[in-house]
């Protein structure tokens, strides 16, 4: 039967590439929108990834940095840097905002940095300086180009204008690009002289960085403070939950879609072989041996789809991060599991079709030629 | 030593219900015995192929019993019979119904995978048939390549690959030259005297009748013995299909002389224009 199976899909090989080619383009949706929100979850954690903190400290009950606000006195961060263990202690400020530019608006995190902290300032630069003054700005080099902006162009912070002073790389995502400016600026928009948001803990050598955190929230009043991992998971985690329905959503679409292309192929199949399927009857093959054999079928055209589709991936994102730059693609092993365990549904959903099918072909057809 | 290899009884087929009702297979009773070779001859929609379907398991009679090799197969239940079918039974269609992906020796061990034993066995059986049936340099082609002789022998070999002891031929010879015919007749006769199977062969080929053991007349589903009576065959004169004036259901007087007709519609076209068809 899987020998006859075989062959007969091999004997078709222009359908079964037109086939494999339409449940690819299914699939490469679902990976690709399943990439997008990796990438995406993934970047919006990338200043936490990149600044030099080992443990976060931030007001007590705040979790993490996304669309959360923290306020912590400024004179904590001095004493956080006196706890045993802490080898530095840089407080920056952080706010969403807008920023206005050549007609266009961003809607940003802004990070207030002191002076002097330039190690929670960008990790990477296109142009220009890193460490903004008073006055001056330094923006995600992507978000200028889309805007066609450069190096000592005016823009506006909420009601401030700044001058362009950085390209930074590194720092845009579609939910949180972020910009960064001197800490007086972004204190003066916020109206919050004399706090910082969050300080970043730079552990001493060999310190636990758990053990660390426990001691300044035991030794520092009414701070939360958690190691790195911890603080950026719960950014990715939130990140996820946010996007978890549209993902689904999307899955839905695209599996929807490689089932109705699954199920038409695996029926056209069957349909074109139906004469076939009528002396095989006749011969003596079981309903369940020919169920079996659909089912094989299905699962071929989707696993073939489904290579198909991680092939184009991997030529597709590349292409894309270029002519698309504000989009961040990652793809994961999650990502792929969860492409794979939809390809083994649909196809199961889709063999139910010409399953259905096969059942009411009549073996005395065979008869009939 | 009992050699009936299948005893059917007041079998019938009936299809519709009440006005509509049509009766293909009518009360039909035969015993087949090994080794024979039995011809179902009669007109088109006589009931042949309902009557032959229902030999080979593919449709449920309305009424009757067919045993075969001393199992009823009319009281098995649908799930029971493709296991007969793969075992006890191998067909030859008219169309030859060969898989096209496969090969002619892929096909000739299709059926073998159906069977107790599996293919390894089945390996030498298909290698002795396709030396028998003149297959073994045509082993590798696929079916589009073969000429309709290879492939009714092909089909032949496919039935006998499981050495069942029945075989059902629906008009084996019907698309084939005269000469590939008349081959895949002796084929078939040899089948039933060397392998001991019996061979139920439907056919509207008159060359067949010599190699026939028994020759089965059916006409409105009713079966008749016809190597008994006497026959003598004419042409209808409107279609020119061959009829048996002895066994014809529609004769008329025309001009002093019995005309003989292979149906009603024939016999009321001859009398609308006689001019046109008497000469």
């Amino acid at each position: 039967m899987l020998r006859w199976l075989l062959k007969t899909l091999w004997l078709q090989k222009a359908s079964l590439a037109a086939s494999a080619a339409g449940v690819a383009g299914a699939f490469v949706l679902v990976v690709i929108l399943q990439a997008v929100f990796a990438g995406e979850a993934r970047q919006m954690v990338a200043y936490a990834r990149h600044a030099p903190a080992d443990v976060w400290v931030m007001q007590r009950g705040v979790l993490n940095m996304h669309m959360a606000n923290s306020f912590v006195w400024a004179w904590k961060a001095r004493r956080i840097a006196e706890v045993p263990g802490v080898r530095a202690a840089t407080p920056i400020l952080y706010s969403g905002a807008v920023v206005r530019m050549a007609g266009r608006t961003m809607i940003a995190y802004a990070v207030g940095l002191e002076p002097g902290a330039r190690r929670a300032g960008p990790w990477a630069m296109a142009a220009g300086r890193a460490m903004p003054g008073p006055g001056e700005i330094v923006l995600p080099r992507v978000f200028a180009e889309m805007t066609g902006i450069g190096m000592g162009a005016q823009v506006e912070l909420t009601d401030k204008r700044l001058e362009v002073v950085g390209l930074s790389e590194g720092t845009y995502s579609m939910a949180n690009p972020v910009v960064f400016v001197a800490a007086s600026d972004l204190a003066d928009l916020m109206q919050a002289q004399g706090t910082v948001s969050y300080v970043l803990v730079e552990a001493e050598p060999g310190q636990d960085t758990a053990a660390l955190a426990a001691r300044i929230e035991r030794e520092v009043d009414k701070v939360t403070a958690l190691p790195k991992e911890r603080f950026t998971r719960n950014d990715v985690q939130l990140a996820m939950q946010m996007g978890a329905e549209i993902i689904a959503f999307m899955t839905v679409i695209g599996s929807g879609l490689a089932v109705v292309i699954i199920a038409f192929t695996a029926y056209s199949q069957v349909a074109r072989r139906r004469q076939e399927l009528a002396i095989a009857k006749a011969l003596g093959v079981r309903n369940r041996e020919i169920y079996a054999a659909v089912g094989v079928q299905t699962a071929l055209i989707t696993g073939l789809g489904l290579a198909l589709a991680l092939l184009a991936a991997w030529v597709l994102f590349p292409l894309l991060s270029t002519l698309v730059p504000q989009i961040t693609l990652e793809l994961t092993a999650g990502a792929l599991g969860r492409a794979a365990a939809v390809a083994l549904i649909v196809a199961v959903i889709s063999a139910w079709v010409p399953a259905r099918y096969v059942a009411r072909v009549d073996p005395l057809t065979a008869f009939k030629g | 030593m009992d050699t009936t290899l299948m005893q059917v009884r007041n079998l019938s087929k009936a299809f519709g219900r009440g006005h509509t009702e049509v009766r293909a297979v009518n009360d039909v009773s035969l015993d087949v015995r090994r080794g024979e070779l039995i011809l179902v001859m009669g007109p088109s929609g006589s009931g042949k192929t309902t009557l032959v379907s229902m030999l080979g398991t593919l449709l449920k009679p309305s009424a009757g019993r067919i045993v075969l090799d001393g199992v009823d197969v009319t009281r098995l239940d649908e799930a029971a019979l493709p296991a007969v079918r793969a075992r006890k039974i191998g067909f030859v269609f008219q169309a030859f119904n060969l898989m096209e992906a496969l090969t002619v020796e892929e096909n000739v061990l299709f059926p073998a995978q159906l069977a107790p034993g599996g293919t390894a066995g089945a390996r030498v059986r298909a290698a002795g048939l396709l030396e028998r049936l003149g297959l073994v340099e045509r082993r590798h082609a696929r079916p589009p390549t073969l000429s309709g002789g290879e492939k009714q022998r092909v089909a032949i070999a496919r039935a006998l690959i499981n050495q069942p002891p029945l075989i059902l031929a629906d008009e084996p010879t019907g698309n084939l030259d005269s000469q590939s015919g008349q081959e895949v007749a002796m084929i078939l006769h040899d089948v039933a005297r060397d392998a001991d199977c019996a061979v139920i062969l439907v056919t509207h080929d008159p060359r067949v009748e010599e190699i026939a053991d028994r020759i089965l007349w059916l006409e409105d589903g009713a079966l008749r013995d016809r190597r008994a009576e006497r026959h003598s065959w004419v042409r209808c004169p409107v279609c020119g299909m061959r009829v048996d004036e002895w066994t014809a259901r529609h004769a008329a007087e025309h001009e002093g002389q019995r005309v003989v007709f292979c149906s009603q519609r024939c016999q009321e076209r001859f009398f609308e224009e006689p001019t046109a068809y008497a000469a």
